[in-house]
């Protein structure tokens, strides 16, 4: 059946879910919240990038200091096949099935809008890394979220998915791409749509984008990229 | 997900054309693209669109599928035992989606053909041109889900 997927993130100290228009990562000696669009250009090498999040002709929040205190740059690895954790909604970027079904899903990243080609600085270099898991929810209402743990006792109300695959670390965005045994994307999965008669809500696909070695070899200019979710439906 | 591609600029009736910074991709319009079914009594059922491709409503028991493109052209698939059609899409964060290929997936005894019906063609990649199928082949799967729909 046709699927339908929302993408949005969880504004902390205003609670509320916000439709995602763009990831931004540029300066963070701005005030958040600011206005969606507003830009600084910084040297690279002279300060850390800071990654926001922005609504289409609203707001703009920073990650880090506006939502939850973290690791900007990235997450620290843990053992997958253990338990999970790090990941927390208030500061990832949430894809939700609210209906039907996807399959063959893939998290990736693309030059531009026509998601067919990685001709572009950041993403050939590399420098393009993002955290992802993907999971369903038992919980009730998700206007509270807590840190995304499952395959621990911590925090059950994050379950294993119908066709849970491995969250990963820090990996490379880079198309369709691979790099020796590891792919640069997350994937393949499938996500289901859960009946709320069944006590359960998602499946979801949580992701932290973030840049990676930042400095005096980035050449100026803008390095726009498109982080893309490819699945398939019937 | 609404029914909006917000890079799909100049759409006709026809196709659409997504401009990239690189590449430039000409693409089906996914409102006019749909499958058709017939019966043995006759009756022919159409799908919708892309979006809302209207396959889960089909009933088992027909005889013959084709795809209809809305550049005209229609692409009739062989008879199998069973089909599952796959409508493979990406989405960006920022709402761009494109709509890359129609996996037709065909059940025969031993094994699942493929047809593979490609909805866009661009500048970088010139190998693919819209409406072209690839056929290939895979192991039967290890379950059948509800969208398989069989033939009579």
């Amino acid at each position: 059946m046709a699927v339908t997927i929302t993408t949005s993130f969880y504004e902390y100290d205003t609670p509320d879910w916000h439709n995602l228009s763009t990831v931004v990562f540029t300066s963070p000696n701005l005030v958040s919240p600011n206005s969606a669009g507003t830009r600084s250009h910084i040297l690279p090498g002279e300060l850390p990038l800071a990654t926001w999040y922005e609504i289409t002709g609203d707001d703009m929040w920073r990650i880090y200091n506006r939502q939850i205190a973290s690791v900007e740059s990235f997450y620290p690895a843990v053992d997958p096949t253990t338990t999970v954790s790090g990941f927390d909604l208030r500061n990832s970027i949430t894809f939700e099935v609210t209906s039907g079904e996807n399959y063959n899903n893939r998290l990736t990243a693309w030059d531009s809008v026509t998601h067919s080609s990685t001709n572009n600085f950041l993403i050939d270099s590399g420098r393009v890394k993002a955290s992802c898991a993907n999971y369903s929810w038992s919980g009730g209402t998700e206007d509270a979220p807590v840190n995304v743990e499952y395959g621990g006792s911590v925090d059950p109300i994050f379950q294993l998915p119908e066709n849970p695959f491995p969250p990963q670390y820090n990996i490379t965005l880079k198309g369709n791409t691979t790099s020796g045994i590891n792919d640069n994307y997350y994937g393949d999965w499938d996500m289901i749509y859960s009946l709320p008669t069944s006590g359960r809500a998602g499946d979801y696909l949580i992701v932290r984008p973030w840049l990676d070695n930042i400095n005096a070899s980035v050449p100026y200019g803008v390095h726009d990229f498109v982080i893309t979710l490819h699945y398939s439906y019937t | 997900m609404d029914n909006q591609l917000p890079n799909f600029s100049h759409m006709t009736g026809q196709d659409g054309k997504v401009y990239g910074s690189h590449n430039t991709v000409n693409s089906i319009n996914p409102y006019n693209c749909y499958f058709v079914v017939r019966y043995p009594d006759g009756k022919v059922v159409r799908g919708k669109n892309l979006f809302d491709t209207g396959w889960d409503d089909i009933k088992d028991g027909f005889v013959e599928l084709t795809y209809v493109l809305s550049t005209g052209k229609i692409i009739p698939i062989p008879r199998f035992k069973a089909y599952l059609p796959l409508v493979e899409c990406s989405l960006g964060v920022d709402g761009s989606r494109i709509f890359h290929a129609i996996q037709v997936k065909c059940l025969e005894d031993t094994c699942v053909q493929t047809w593979r019906i490609i909805l866009k063609e661009d500048t970088i990649d010139t190998r693919f041109k819209i409406g072209d199928v690839f056929v290939g082949r895979e192991p039967l799967p290890k379950r059948m889900n509800k969208s398989w729909k069989y033939t009579s």
